[in-house]
């Protein structure tokens, strides 16, 4: 299988920057060594807490950002050195959904505005006619009346205006879209209608998505994989089956038992490990291991030496001294807890 | 047998220009010692303004509680309906016998005190409690909530502390005098799973230490099955369906229950399966439809629906629902009620 999407190494640091001189005193490593690959029609999912750069890592492969060193590959081409009209005419193939629709809907364009503006940036459709039919079409491909389409966002409700986000990424037929937390602002019964769209418009359209969540039982629902990042970097990667079945990471492990299940049967029985403290902050991120100040099973090597992804098993990915040494094994940490 | 707080047939509304909001449209809920409610619903049920009327917090105009009764027992005296208290009794309830945390910490910390300042402030103002003897009390209140170096932290400014450590530091003023009441509205939802976690976990440790009675108000379903003993499902002003957990999450009568039930993803279900949203959204609160709020996006609606809010119908007695027998008895004890026209079980399972 070829990818349609491949990053590697891929990094994003930020210049900390002190004083009237302005002089850089330091670096954010939002992104430090970010490495997957999306298959064509595939959903890879991005996870971890806030600030572990999953925004960072999708405003950079769109080119939103400038990325600090690395790759990323949309069918081949790399992305990160196009440049002028090339960047311009690789964009239609790749578009972003973000968390606050609202933020992202320009408030004084009408919603025929929104969707009509990327179809005549790039030439797609002219002519009043062509463009309200193609409007007309893309509002009910996404569920929104037709009839709507001289209102103004703010006579939306959420869940509305991200099908507005929605329609206005796929206007162009997109390759790969980014989905930034595209359900986390919506209500639970309003987040199955717009899962259950972006679910069918990849069937239609035949879309790659990456879809950045920090809601892990989301993501197994939309994602074939997974990528686990914590501060900066991804520390397991692998099939969403795999992940949720043997997590391998500490952190994955603990990730997922901090999840609370809709079961108060379960929940009642259900062993927790409860990672103490919180992320380190990623402008002086801890060597070695970034994990390992909250790691119940780390050694002496996680203080000072960074693990590398390397695969445990065929196809999974993990980061960790610990899991390496076991051959692969996942430490058990329930045992840990008594 | 009397309860910590008894919530009986509670109407608050907001006189605005657009017309009356019926943000709470008669509910009744009750809460003992030890025990944590849950409250859950989407955003604008009515979760929030019902908790701010128990405080007395409803902004006046315009706002109005317009109906009804809210029963306090404090120290298992008689009960004191709080609706007409007097807003001296109320200064003395607040923060002393009734607490309230938020979702964001910054609502009950003021930016620019030093948190040292605000803990000690409260001592004083309900435990006459001053100096070094407040001080040492602040300290071990941040201990108890597991703020790492504790001393240090206690002179610190809200803004120097993470996300996490600001809601610790609301946890530990709202602890501060021991209330016999806590109110948590949203106390998780602006964080991230792990340390979700541990705050949940806080929760449950002073419900079995000092035995507060909780009103847990919050969107997530897993979160109230972790910590709720029982559960009120709130649609559109109206609690809609209320009972033990396990009940509410086993044998749910109210389409709206089963409906939220299906729409969300679950870490243990199959991953294939297509979520079944609730089809449209709720309405507004000043434009209500006739009979049953939920009625416009029900699948189970009948004649009836349109004509009337459906009367309380018991499912089950509380007597025949013990919640969890590994805590003291009287907990987690409620009648299992829904407030549907459509009573075949059955249909509205299968919906
Ligand atoms: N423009 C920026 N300048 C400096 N730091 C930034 C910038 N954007 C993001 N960061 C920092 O990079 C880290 C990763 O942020 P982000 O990618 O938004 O995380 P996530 O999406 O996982 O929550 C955070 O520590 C954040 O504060
Ligand atoms: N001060 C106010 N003026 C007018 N309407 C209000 C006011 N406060 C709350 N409301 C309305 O009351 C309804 C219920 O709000 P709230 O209790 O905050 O919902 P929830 O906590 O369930 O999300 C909402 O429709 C809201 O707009
Ligand atoms: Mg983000
Ligand atoms: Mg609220």
């Amino acid at each position: 299988m070829s990818a349609l999407l491949e990053v590697t190494d891929l990094k994003v640091h930020f210049p900390v920057r002190r004083g009237v001189l302005m002089r850089q005193v330091g670096s954010v490593k939002a992104v430090d060594g970010v490495s997957f690959a999306v298959g064509k029609g595939e959903t890879l999912g991005l996870v971890g807490e806030s600030g572990c750069g999953k925004s960072t890592t999708a405003r950079a492969i769109l080119r939103l950002i400038p990325a600090t060193g690395g790759s990323a590959k949309l069918e081949g081409t790399e992305l990160l050195s196009l440049r002028g009209g090339k960047l311009r005419a690789k964009r239609r193939d790749m578009q972003m959904v973000f968390q606050d629709p609202y933020a992202s809907l320009n408030p004084r364009m009408t919603v025929f505005d929104i969707l009509a503006e990327p179809l005549i940036v790039h030439g797609v459709a002219k002519g009043k006619t062509e463009l309200e039919g193609r409007v007309q079409k893309l509002m009910s491909q996404v569920g929104l009346s037709p009839a709507y389409m001289r209102r103004y966002p703010h006579e939306f409700s959420g869940g509305q205006r991200q099908r507005i986000g929605i329609a206005r990424a796929v206007a162009l037929k997109p390759k790969l879209v980014l989905l930034d937390e595209p359900v986390s602002a919506l209500d639970v019964s309003i987040q199955a209608q717009i899962l259950n769209l972006l679910v069918d418009l990849q069937e239609q359209l035949g879309l790659t998505y990456v879809f950045v969540a920090h809601d892990l039982a989301v993501v197994r629902h939309v994602c074939k994989s997974i990528a686990v990042m914590y501060l900066g970097r991804i520390v397991e990667r692998t099939t969403t089956e795999r992940l949720f079945k043997a997590p391998k990471h500490p952190y994955t492990q603990a990730l997922l038992s901090a999840i609370p299940i809709p079961d108060p049967v379960r929940e009642k029985k259900r062993r927790r490990l409860v990672l103490s403290g919180e992320v380190p902050s990623p402008l002086n991120p801890p060597p070695g291991c970034h994990f390992h100040t909250r790691c119940p099973v780390a050694v002496d090597k996680c203080k000072k030496e960074v693990p590398r992804l390397e695969p445990v098993e065929d196809g999974h990915m993990v980061s960790c001294h610990v899991v390496k040494d076991r051959g692969g094994l996942a430490p058990d940490l329930m045992s840990d807890l008594g | 047998m009397t309860h910590l707080l008894e919530v009986k047939g509670l109407k608050t509304h907001f006189f605005t220009e657009e017309g009356v909001v019926r943000a709470v449209d008669g509910v009744s809920y009750h809460v003992s010692r030890g025990e944590v409610l849950g409250i859950v619903g989407e955003s604008g049920s009515g979760k929030s303004v019902s908790s701010l009327s128990t405080m007395r917090l409803i902004p006046e105009p315009p706002g109005r509680i317009v109906a009804g009764e809210i029963l306090f027992s404090s120290k298992g005296g008689p009960p004191k309906d709080l609706v007409r208290a007097s807003e001296r009794e109320m200064q003395s309830i607040r923060g002393d016998r009734i607490a309230m945390i938020f979702q964001d910490p910054m609502t009950s910390l003021n930016p620019y005190l030093r948190i040292s300042r605000q803990l000690t402030e409260v001592l004083e103002l309900h435990k006459n409690m001053k100096g070094s003897e407040a001080r040492a009390r602040g300290i071990e209140m941040l201990t108890s909530v597991g703020i790492p170096d504790p001393s240090r932290r206690f002179d610190d400014y809200p803004h120097q502390l993470s996300g996490g450590m600001r809601q610790r530091v609301m946890i530990a003023m709202a602890l501060l005098c021991d209330p016999e009441l806590l109110i948590a509205d949203e106390p998780t939802t602006a964080l991230d799973v792990t340390i979700q976690a541990q705050i949940l976990e806080l929760i449950a440790e002073r419900r079995d230490l000092s035995k507060v009675g909780v009103v847990l108000i919050t969107h997530d379903l897993g979160v109230v099955a972790r910590l709720a003993d029982r559960v009120a499902v709130m649609y559109a002003g109206r609690i809609v369906e209320q009972g033990p957990a396990q009940r509410i999450f086993e044998d749910p009568r109210h389409p709206y229950t089963v409906g939220l039930a299906r729409s969300i993803p679950r870490l243990d279900d199959d991953r294939s399966r297509r979520l079944v949203p609730i089809q449209g959204m709720p309405p507004s609160l000043s434009k209500l439809p006739s009979g049953c709020p939920f009625r416009p996006r029900c699948k189970n609606a009948l004649p009836a629906c349109a004509e009337s809010f459906p009367a309380e119908r018991v499912v089950a007695r509380g007597d025949e629902t013990r919640a969890d027998a590994s805590r003291d008895p009287a907990i987690g004890v409620g009648d299992h009620v829904v407030f549907c026209h459509e009573e075949d079980k059955d249909k509205v399972q299968a919906s």
